[in-house]
């Protein structure tokens, strides 16, 4: 009897210290397993990126063909010196063309922050074979704010164009009123969502699609954030097209409406 | 004549050969290698350039000033030579280096003249410059409320101090975050309020426009001008958030967000689940204003009289007691008569029990509770000071530190609930009812004050004043009653008010909204009586007097020597001999553990009050 309780002892005493080690060695493990966030970033790796400063010295020591992959329009109006617009097309037709040196390190930027224009030409540039693909952090607007200089070849001058707010547009959609909205952003995202009956002219297309545009109502340009528009609308302008555009753009558009559903709701 | 004709000869070569170096310099130095405004007129004979340059507020430039790099007018003509972008930024430096972190310019690629319209006929605005802004802005940002009402109307109808769309976006400089407030809410909230602060906080505009004065001090006395001001504007309400951005009207107008039957959609925007009384809190309490706010100017008076009354007394009776036995130990060091010598093995050396151990472990988590409520609390009361920056960041934030805070104050509840649930016991034993209440609560054993505590008082300042010798105290001094009192009432008023205060929302539907600025103002000011008081005066009076400096570890090991009792406690120790109860009371010497836990926390605890106490008086300083 005593022996059985001595062996039980021993065995409680050999359970709490394996049980002790295991609870060390699993707290070692917690501490050092790598955070969730740092575990998504390595699985969902997006594209190379070069902030401004870097691709400032990629230039200046002469090794890279950059390009600009929004609208032709926006390129033209203002671009980092010496990168390329190219015209609408297939990326994979385009690039060997623009960029014949598959080996020398091809930079992408677009307006802003995402960078949705540059997927195409990132899907393309791979079995072509180029080798080093980069796509520029934040954008022309991140190169401008870091203080780097651009050229305007053919800047579109803009001209006062007011801004409908989400609650005024909503009215006149209501009312009827005779309106043709502008869309400009990728058929992508036009797909997803869009205001009424809106007419999507993507602003890489809109120096050929212009003359789509029916003449009969006036204009309302649409883009993502409202960031887009102004430049849309004083290009129609200069093509004779009075616009105006959505304040905020699709984003404000879709606060809007949500807010106004749970006010709603509320009620 | 000949004097000039001799200076030419001897000097002339050196003219040559100044005016070579000249013509070298005009013609091949970019910006000097130009060709004349006469000649560029000549082609370039529009309206703008021809009428209405010369008057302009750049007409005393030349064409080349600003078109540079064309250096023949022929090679120019032919096509050959273009002009560079024009630089304004060359002459107009800083507005360029604003101007190149400007939302117009970094996602719109706004040049100068799309604003300042035709660069060539432009003029020096004339009149009120705050109308051209606004006339300016508008011709894009034509939104009917910027100019319906408002700042903007104001300043359209002639009011300079009123804002323009650039005092609160910037002129030069309006950045990303002006455009797009949910993007960059921390950005944006700091920014606008501290725009609106501006003038808002400007006595003379404030009295010459007929505003409310002291609009931004008391909103810096409310939550959401602490938090705000503790570096957490995402969490609270800004300005703008309650007055709206463009349509800022009156309160008695039906279209101002502030408009009593607006209110509740107002406050809605943020807090959810109140009840509609809920409104009737003032985001600007002044609680020196009687007239509006009566509630909380006599809860001011209140708590001003109580503080002030209490640290009078206690700071007073303090002083005078360390100064009583300060030199009564000097003297009687120069007798000789101390350090006194204990003889080993005498009765007089055994321990004996003054605290119970749950009572020891109680306080043990009130010191832990009190400390983590006093360093979440304090950052929020004293945002402005570097210190609370600092606690807040030490916590993890400002929502991480409430939540430590409630979590303390649950457990100062549940120690607070236990210690009102043994006294009743006591005042009612089983079996006993109310037999002999009167006596035990009177009795030397309980804690509620009597007549003797009020002798005591009397003996004691007498004794201060060597009138008289120091009372005989029974087990609890008039002091210790006071602290323990002092836990019962600030639980109460702390404890009440931070109730209502843990969830505003769910408080309005027991009381008005205005009765939580009320609370705001009582847990604020009964948080500085409590920590003031701990750390002042119940530390001067248990560990730092003379005789006990620096520790008295009784509390923590719950006994002290026969001896000890004898001198502080004689009647206690008197009754205790006439009853018989000593061998009951002996304990052993406490262990080196607890000795050990007891300097360590004890210390520990005493060095952090004293180091609070000093950021206290900062923050209470500070400008």
């Amino acid at each position: 009897m005593n022996n059985r309780i001595r062996r039980s002892g021993r065995l409680a005493v050999q359970v709490s210290r394996s049980l002790k080690t295991g609870g060390l060695v699993l707290m070692a493990f917690l501490l050092f397993l790598p955070g969730p966030a740092r575990a998504a970033g390595a699985a969902g790796a997006g594209p190379a990126t070069v902030n401004p400063a870097d691709l400032d010295r990629l230039l200046k020591e002469g090794g890279a063909t950059v390009l600009n992959v929004i609208s032709r329009i926006e390129c033209l109006d203002s671009r980092i010196p010496g990168s390329i617009c190219p015209s609408a097309g297939d990326p994979a037709v385009l690039l060997p063309r623009l960029a014949p040196d598959r080996n020398r390190p091809l930079v992408l930027y677009c307006g802003i922050r995402e960078c949705p224009q540059a997927d195409p030409y990132l899907a393309a540039a791979r079995p072509l074979g180029y080798t080093k693909v980069l796509v520029l952090k934040g954008g022309l607007a991140a190169w401008k704010e870091a203080g780097f200089s651009v050229e305007s070849p053919g800047r579109i001058p803009r001209t006062p164009r007011p801004a409908v707010r989400p609650a005024v547009l909503k009215g006149w959609l209501e009312q009827k009123r005779p309106l043709t909205v502008l869309d400009i952003r990728m058929p992508g995202a036009y797909k997803q969502g869009r205001i009424g009956e809106a007419v999507n002219i993507p602003l890489e297309e809109l120096h050929e699609r212009y003359p789509e545009i029916p003449l009969d109502k006036p204009i309302l340009v649409v883009d993502d954030r409202g960031e887009r528009s102004f430049l849309a609308a004083s290009y129609l302008r200069r093509k004779g097209l009075d616009a105006v555009r959505l304040f905020g753009g699709m984003r404000q558009w879709q606060v809007f409406l949500e807010k106004e559903s749970k006010s709603r709701g509320k009620r | 004549m000949e004097r000039l004709y001799c200076w030419l000869r001897r000097h002339g070569a050196l003219l040559v050969a100044a005016g070579a170096c000249l013509a070298w310099i005009l013609t091949t130095v970019p910006g000097y290698a130009s060709v004349s405004s006469s000649t560029c007129l000549g082609c370039h004979s529009g309206e703008p350039f021809k009428s209405r340059y010369a008057g302009s507020a750049h007409g005393a430039n030349s064409c080349t000033s600003c078109h540079r790099g064309i250096a023949d007018a022929g090679r120019h003509m032919r096509g050959e030579e273009r002009p560079e972008p024009v630089a304004c930024g060359d002459c107009h430096g800083e507005v360029a280096r604003a101007y190149g972190k400007n939302v117009h310019f970094l996602r719109e690629n706004f040049q100068c003249a799309d604003c300042h319209g035709e660069i060539h006929g432009l003029r020096k605005t004339e009149g009120s410059v705050k109308k051209a802004i606004v006339e300016d802005c508008t011709r894009c940002h034509s939104r009917d409320e910027y100019v319906a009402a408002g700042h903007a109307e104001a300043v359209l109808k002639g009011n300079e101090d009123a804002a323009s769309c650039a005092d609160c976006h910037g002129l030069h400089d309006t950045r990303a975050f002006h455009t797009a407030g949910g993007a960059y809410p921390k950005e944006a909230r700091t920014h606008y309020t501290e725009r609106c602060e501006k003038c808002h906080s400007d006595a003379d505009l404030v009295k010459r426009n007929k505003l409310r004065p002291n609009i931004v001090a008391s909103y810096e006395q409310t939550y959401h001008g602490k938090v705000r001001d503790a570096g957490y504007p995402t969490q609270v309400a800004g300005c703008a958030d309650c007055h709206k951005g463009h349509d800022i009207l009156p309160k008695t107008d039906p279209g101002s967000s502030l408009y009593p039957a607006n209110l509740v959609k107002n406050c809605g925007a943020c807090h959810q689940g109140f009840h509609p009384r809920f409104v009737s809190y003032s985001a600007h309490p002044d609680y020196h204003d009687r007239e509006n706010y009566p509630a909380l100017y006599w809860a001011f008076i209140f708590m001003e009289i109580l503080l002030g009354g209490v640290f009078l007394f206690f700071w007073t009776h303090t002083f005078l007691w360390w100064r009583k036995v300060y030199w009564e130990k000097h003297r009687r060091e120069k007798e000789g008569l101390l350090p006194e010598q204990y003889f080993p093995g005498t009765e007089g050396h055994v321990q004996v029990q003054r605290f119970r151990p749950w009572e020891r472990l109680m306080h043990v988590i009130l010191i832990i509770s009190f400390f983590t409520l006093i360093l979440t609390g304090f950052p929020i009361k004293y945002p402005s000071v570097a210190w609370s920056k600092f606690l807040l960041e030490l916590w993890g934030g400002n929502e991480v530190a409430g939540f430590f805070h409630r979590l303390a104050a649950f457990v100062l509840i549940v120690l607070v609930t236990i210690v009102a649930i043994k006294g009743l016991i006591y005042f009612f034993p089983k079996g006993q009812g109310m037999k002999g209440l009167v006596g035990r609560i009177f009795g030397p054993e309980s804690l509620v004050p009597n007549f003797k505590d009020i002798r005591d008082i009397r003996d004691m300042f007498l004794w201060f004043f060597d009138r008289g010798p120091m009372p005989k105290f029974e087990r609890w001094t008039y002091w210790e009653k006071f602290d323990f009192w002092a836990v019962f009432w600030g639980m109460f008023a702390i404890g009440v008010s931070g109730l209502l205060l843990w969830k505003t929302e769910w408080s309005s539907w027991i009381v008005p909204g205005w009765v939580l600025n009320v609370a705001t103002l009582v847990h604020s000011e009964e948080a500085l009586l409590a920590a003031l008081f701990i750390f002042t005066v119940h530390f001067f009076n248990t560990h730092f007097i003379p005789t006990k400096f620096p520790l008295d570890r009784l509390i923590f090991s719950g006994t002290y020597t026969l001896d000890e009792m004898r001198e502080q406690r004689p009647l206690e120790y008197e009754r205790v001999m006439a009853e018989e109860r000593l061998e009951g009371l002996k304990r052993e010497h406490p262990g080196i553990a607890v000795k050990l836990f007891a300097a360590v926390f004890g210390l520990g605890s005493l060095l952090l009050g004293l180091l609070l106490t000093v950021l206290i008086i900062w923050a209470m300083l500070a400008p």
